[in-house]
């Protein structure tokens, strides 16, 4: 039950891209269309809930003094099984999101969550909280590409809707990805997150 | 302390090495499928294997002749284009044995996704003709040979896009990558005539 409150504490109430604005760098970057998006949602999921289970079982082992050290060390060679893996049996995807795979490794959200929940942890609960913050980060990801793609390019994952030549161009380049992220953030607190 | 983090080094050391192991061969096999893969889609018809014959021109430039039933067919021209907008990057150009340009593969490329990613499908347009460089005869240089010379082959030669006085659609927010792009397609074309004047 306990795990159940983290894994939606994550994707919604601590939601790392509209609630704490976290990882602007791949959020803004690979969101020019809906499907780079989500892949560099689920990318990022992979290696989070890796690094969180790797990170809480390590908890005992590492001094407090070496953790940010150890928890890079453990981040970055998830990222690079990621990266091999990604290679070896999706050469297409990785040639689309190219350097923002290595870039994986100086996401905040990563070593935020392992300074504040998996160092703290049970090694279950790390896991909760790595599927719902990188579950949170990919449907984010997902909603801001598709938006952009619809009104940037007229399609969304690809399925042409209206005629590419009628969007507007600004929401593919970098000005709509702030302008539509600022609007999104702000309807997901009114409607889903409600402050009190 | 040390050793602590020391041993943790190790382990993901070897994780990595393992990992490595076991993507090795895949990865390799990945990228001779993609190359594959580009030939029997920038080239016409061939029975060869282009890679057999290539010839490496010293700016790194590979030509890949293609024959059918012995007589040449065309070839695969890999280049790297060094001034995109996010770095080089590396096409395969097909061209007919006139050189006409078949086809073309972006192989890797680090371009703005959404504006000069677009390259991999926008000079193919088959329904925008101003966008397309298929059929066309690029090049540098004044090796416009073929009777069948298209009519909108701009005067100095080689492709170029309309900002330039060339004939070609830039990518919308884009022409750096065009511009990069083109100025690839005209090298491949010089380095292609050039492969086959040598043989000759």
């Amino acid at each position: 039950m306990k795990a159940l409150t983290v894994f939606l504490d994550g994707l919604v109430r601590r939601n790392p891209t509209f609630v704490l604005i976290l990882g602007m760098c791949p959020t803004l970057g690979t969101t020019s269309s809906a499907l780079t998006g989500f892949s560099m949602g689920v990318a990022t999921l992979f290696v989070l809930a890796l690094s969180n289970m790797a990170i809480s079982s390590l908890k005992n082992f590492v001094p407090e003094k070496v953790r940010i050290p150890a928890f890079i060390v453990v981040i970055a060679s998830f990222v690079t099984v990621l990266q091999m893996l990604m290679q070896a049996y999706l050469p297409a995807l990785y040639t689309t999101l190219g350097i923002f795979i290595p870039l994986i490794v100086v996401n905040c959200i990563l070593l935020g969550r392992a300074e504040a929940f998996a160092s703290k942890n049970s090694v279950g609960l790390s896991l909760a909280d790595g599927l719902g913050v990188g579950l949170g980060f990919t449907l984010a990801l997902s909603l801001l590409g598709s938006v952009r793609e619809f009104l940037g390019s007229g399609s969304v994952f690809g399925l042409q809707i209206y005629p590419e030549e009628y969007g507007a161009l600004l929401f593919v380049l970098a000005p709509g990805a702030f302008i539509v992220l600022g609007l999104l953030i702000a309807l997901f607190n009114r409607l889903i997150v409600k402050p009190e | 302390m040390t050793l602590s983090l020391g041993v943790l080094v190790l382990a993901s050391g070897a994780l990595l090495a393992g990992v490595k192991l076991l993507t090795e061969k895949p990865i390799a096999e990945a990228s001779e499928r993609a190359r594959l893969e580009a030939f029997s889609e920038v080239l016409g018809s061939f029975d060869n294997n282009p890679a057999d014959g290539a010839v490496r021109l010293e700016d790194g430039t590979i030509v890949y002749p293609a024959t059918l039933g012995g007589e040449p067919a065309g070839g695969a021209v890999e280049i790297t284009a060094p001034q995109g907008f996010g770095g080089p990057f590396s096409l395969i150009v097909g061209f007919d044995a006139k050189c006409a340009v078949t086809g073309y593969k972006v192989l890797s490329h680090a371009e703005t996704p959404g504006l000069g990613a677009k390259m991999d499908v926008w000079f193919s347009d088959a329904e925008r003709p101003t966008r397309s460089i298929i059929g066309r005869y690029p090049g540098e240089a004044d090796g416009r040979s073929g009777a069948s010379q298209q009519a909108s082959t701009p005067k100095h030669g080689g492709l170029a896009v309309s900002k330039d006085g060339g004939e070609i659609d830039a990518i919308t927010g884009a022409t750096i990558t065009s511009r990069a792009f083109l100025h690839a397609v005209n090298a491949a074309a010089d380095a292609y005539r050039k492969v086959l004047e040598d043989k000759q």
